[in-house]
């Protein structure tokens, strides 16, 4: 698959898992545009549609880390400025709070509850142990619910 | 309810679009990178070129390697912030931590560039992992670190690759440093590619 066209395919998918992971359309683009440059360097053959996908979501999740990094103060933008509506104040208040997760738990929740990946998919592409994705959802889901405090009751 | 909590961040997040020249920019910013690289690239030719030019006046350049012999790299490693530097002999997988746990940081590699040489280098792989580089007179310093946060390195699988050039700008040695993860260990090896 071309570049072009799996960025046709994955495109968009890439940029909703880096503005969530970065909190920033502009940084989330800048991981888009590193992911597509590794794939276009990436010389081995892929097996499936399905597997380019895992393939560029490990690298895009990837450089989305390490950019965290280099930004450690990175400023919590309002979900408005990111261009987001939601409906109702307990949606904003769950949006805001998955924001502010930390990115192991946010790549969990975004390949397990959003792309719909099995655990078993997900170890393979973040390369992590099953026991430790379940970790990460259980104590995500903790950690969400911490955040929430009184403002969501599910 | 958690299945309904997370069937609404779903919707949210499916709603989150990029603007309208998402694809120009994103493909016009690619093509850009690539003729930065390759001006790069041409930079160093041409510091090589005055360096060998500078040498020759000077008289102290010898064609003693040439590629004719086999260049030595020496690589060193050691854990993030400490002086327990470790060589690393070519070809040979050496296990980085006794434990499976990382008790510290990170690890930091060293590269020293043998006398008489230039280099320029890239990472390749899936990443990640890799930090940063530094790069002073001939020592090359390839940091890979964790702040706590992302678990370094459990999705290490990323390669440094050095290529050295004599002075005159003649293919002198290709070196790959690789760092894996195998059933919780992790692992560095160096490998002499200058035949290939």
């Amino acid at each position: 698959m071309e570049a072009e066209e799996a960025f046709e395919e994955f495109g968009n998918m890439l940029y909703r898992v880096g503005v969530v992971m970065l909190r920033s359309r502009y940084d989330a683009e800048d991981a888009v545009q590193d992911t597509l440059i590794k794939y276009m360097e990436h010389r081995k053959e892929f097996q499936s549609k399905e597997h380019i996908k895992a393939w560029l979501l490990r690298v895009n999740i990837n450089i989305c880390k390490n950019k965290l990094r280099f930004y450690q103060r990175h400023p919590l933008i309002p979900l408005e400025q990111l261009g987001m509506t939601c409906k109702n104040e307990a949606d904003h208040a769950l949006m805001e709070a998955l924001m502010k997760l930390p990115a192991v738990y946010k790549e969990v929740f975004l390949l397990y509850y959003v792309e719909g990946y099995k655990i078993g998919e997900i170890t393979e592409i973040l390369k992590i142990s099953e026991s430790a994705v379940k970790k990460r959802l259980e104590r995500g889901r903790e950690k969400l619910n911490e955040l929430l405090g009184g403002h969501e009751n599910g | 309810m958690d299945d309904d909590r997370f069937e609404r961040i779903k919707e949210m997040i499916g709603q989150i679009e990029p603007k309208k020249d998402f694809k120009e920019r994103i493909f016009e910013n690619i093509k850009y990178r690539k003729r930065g690289k390759g001006s790069k690239l041409i930079k160093y030719a041409i510091a090589a070129a005055a360096a060998v030019f500078i040498c020759s006046l000077a008289g102290i350049w010898e064609m003693r390697f040439a590629g004719k012999e086999q260049v030595g790299l020496n690589v060193y490693a050691s854990e993030m912030d400490q002086d327990n530097w470790m060589k690393l002999p070519v070809g040979e997988k050496r296990q980085l931590s006794s434990s499976n746990e990382t008790r510290f940081g990170g690890y930091t590699f060293s590269l020293e560039v043998p006398d008489g040489y230039e280099c320029y280098y890239r990472d390749v792989g899936t990443m990640i992992g890799l930090d940063y580089i530094s790069h002073n007179d001939n020592v090359i310093i390839w940091y890979v670190h964790d702040d706590g946060e992302f678990d370094f390195p459990d999705y290490m699988d990323t390669d440094l690759l050095l290529y050295l050039t004599d002075k005159d700008g003649n293919k002198a040695g290709k070196y790959r440093l690789i760092m894996s993860r195998e059933n919780g260990r992790y692992y560095v090896e160096l490998l002499d590619e200058s035949s290939e």
